[in-house]
């Protein structure tokens, strides 16, 4: 112990040491910092279908309105009344939807429940709705709308 | 006999020994009273705070997502994951507006306790349950008919 | 008595107690916090995507150019090859809308009851976090006729295509 007190060399190593030691310690308390962002809370945005059954029900609230516009052509052009039309396209909206979501194992499900299309025929500005039933199921969440009210205007 | 009393030599060396054991006793003592709570206590008090707020917000955004997206008439219903047990305990998830107000609670069962607010959605849509960590399914629903 | 070199062991004792601490902090806040970065980042990208393919849907077409609708009416069916693609209006649309970022489109449809899957925009291979966003949109005779595509549809067909992004970062 006698010899400590007058040896001084090594005095960089130990204030190497204490520099390290700093260091270290602002560097934990920036990595903690970062701890905030966690994973159950990116996880759940990233699982959760929420741009998906925006797409669907959007999608089907405009392909509704341009469906009624071609429906409505196509009476004039064929003899066959617009909700027979409109029925056909329907099918094949929905054929195509549920195939389009299937492929990447989602279900979705959409239903003409009931439309009031009668009036357009005779041009007068009534209101026309169509009611659709919208099921989308990705096996944790399930979503159905029944149905969605779509205004259509000729 | 006498030539031994009169020998000092050497005592500083003796006086170093007795110093440094009672130093080094009186280190040990303190740290083997204080390892569980610095080794064990204080890192799982910080991973239950930490694993608490992330599954706090998981709850608050999977609410704010399905309330951006709630049909007009209908349902929606989601599953959830969580850790059955965090730090090594369980915990219950509360969501109950009679005794919280806009907030969710997490209580482990050792009693830590961390809450995430909701903001205004539990204005607009009420939001009431308790789930615990080892239930088997852990769900969210909606109905707008109810 | 031999006491020399006592400070080497201090020194010994107190590097043994540095690495140690070093060792166990560095592992606990480590494993913990890498993966969940990685995660927002994540979020981000999916959000930034949808965000691309949202807009270039829905906004109208004066305002941006041709709309999503417009330009996959205006495919003219063929598969791309890498850095030659065939859907040279999205394609232009996304690099203003993505600058910095590598994309795939992909476009899905259903044809005689079968579903079809094509590249139209192929910039590479997407690595471990890359995002996907999805959009359908739907087409009929007119806006193919209109912006001169090749899709055969009569004019009371309905052709619902499903546009696939994907984007990543090097």
């Amino acid at each position: 112990m006698a010899g400590l007190k007058d040896n001084n060399s090594g005095q960089l190593i130990i204030l190497s040491g204490f520099v390290l030691c700093f260091s270290l310690v602002a560097l934990i308390l920036l990595v903690n910092q970062t701890m905030i962002t966690g994973y159950h809370s990116s996880n759940a945005v990233l699982e959760f279908p929420k741009h998906q059954i925006r797409d669907i029900t959007s999608q089907t609230r405009e392909s509704c309105v341009y469906m009624t516009e071609l429906a409505l052509d196509l009476n004039q052009s064929s003899n066959l009344s617009i909700d027979h039309n409109y029925r056909l396209l329907f099918d094949q909206y929905e054929q195509q939807m549920a195939m389009l979501y299937a492929g990447h194992g989602e279900q979705v499900t959409l239903d003409l429940s009931a439309m009031n299309l009668t009036s357009m025929a005779t041009n007068t500005p009534n209101i026309n709705t169509i009611w659709v039933n919208i099921t989308y199921s990705n096996g944790m969440t399930y979503y159905s709308s029944e149905p969605e009210i779509i205004e259509v205007r000729p | 006999m006498r030539n031994l009393f009169r020998d000092d030599a050497a005592v500083s060396v003796t006086m170093e020994y007795i110093i440094f054991s009672m130093l080094f006793i009186s280190l040990f003592a303190l740290l083997y009273v204080s390892f569980g709570d610095m080794m064990v206590n204080g890192p799982k008090e910080t991973v239950i705070q930490n694993k608490f707020s992330d599954i706090g917000n998981m709850m608050t955004s999977l609410v704010t997502d399905m309330y951006l997206i709630l049909p007009e008439n209908g349902v929606i219903e989601s599953d959830y994951m969580i850790p059955a047990k965090v730090g090594g305990e369980s915990y219950t998830i509360n969501a109950n507006l009679a005794m919280t107000d806009q907030i969710f609670e997490l209580v482990s069962s050792s009693g830590e306790e961390t809450s995430v607010t909701i903001s205004g959605i539990a204005i607009t849509i009420p939001i009431n349950g308790t789930v615990s960590s080892s239930d088997i399914n852990h769900r969210i629903s909606y109905d707008s008919r109810k | 008595m031999d006491n020399k070199a006592q400070l080497q062991t201090l020194e010994g004792l107190g590097a043994a107690l540095l690495i140690t601490m070093t060792v166990v902090i560095i592992t606990q806040s480590a494993t913990v916090m890498t993966p969940q970065h990685e995660m927002m980042l994540d979020v981000q990208f999916e959000q930034m995507a949808y965000d691309a393919l949202t807009l270039l849907d829905v906004a109208p077409s004066y305002a941006i150019g041709p709309n999503l609708t417009e330009c996959v009416s205006a495919w003219d069916m063929k598969g791309a090859t890498m850095d030659n693609s065939t859907l040279p209006l999205l394609d232009n649309a996304l690099s203003l809308l993505l600058p910095g970022f590598l994309y795939n489109v992909d476009v899905s449809y259903v044809q005689n009851g079968t579903l079809i899957t094509k590249n139209t925009i192929l910039q590479g291979y997407p690595t471990e976090d890359a995002a996907v966003a999805r959009r359908t949109v739907m087409l009929t005779n007119s806006t193919v006729t209109a912006a001169k595509g090749k899709w055969s549809l009569a004019s009371d067909e309905l052709q619902m295509v499903e546009v696939k992004l994907t984007v990543w970062q090097v």
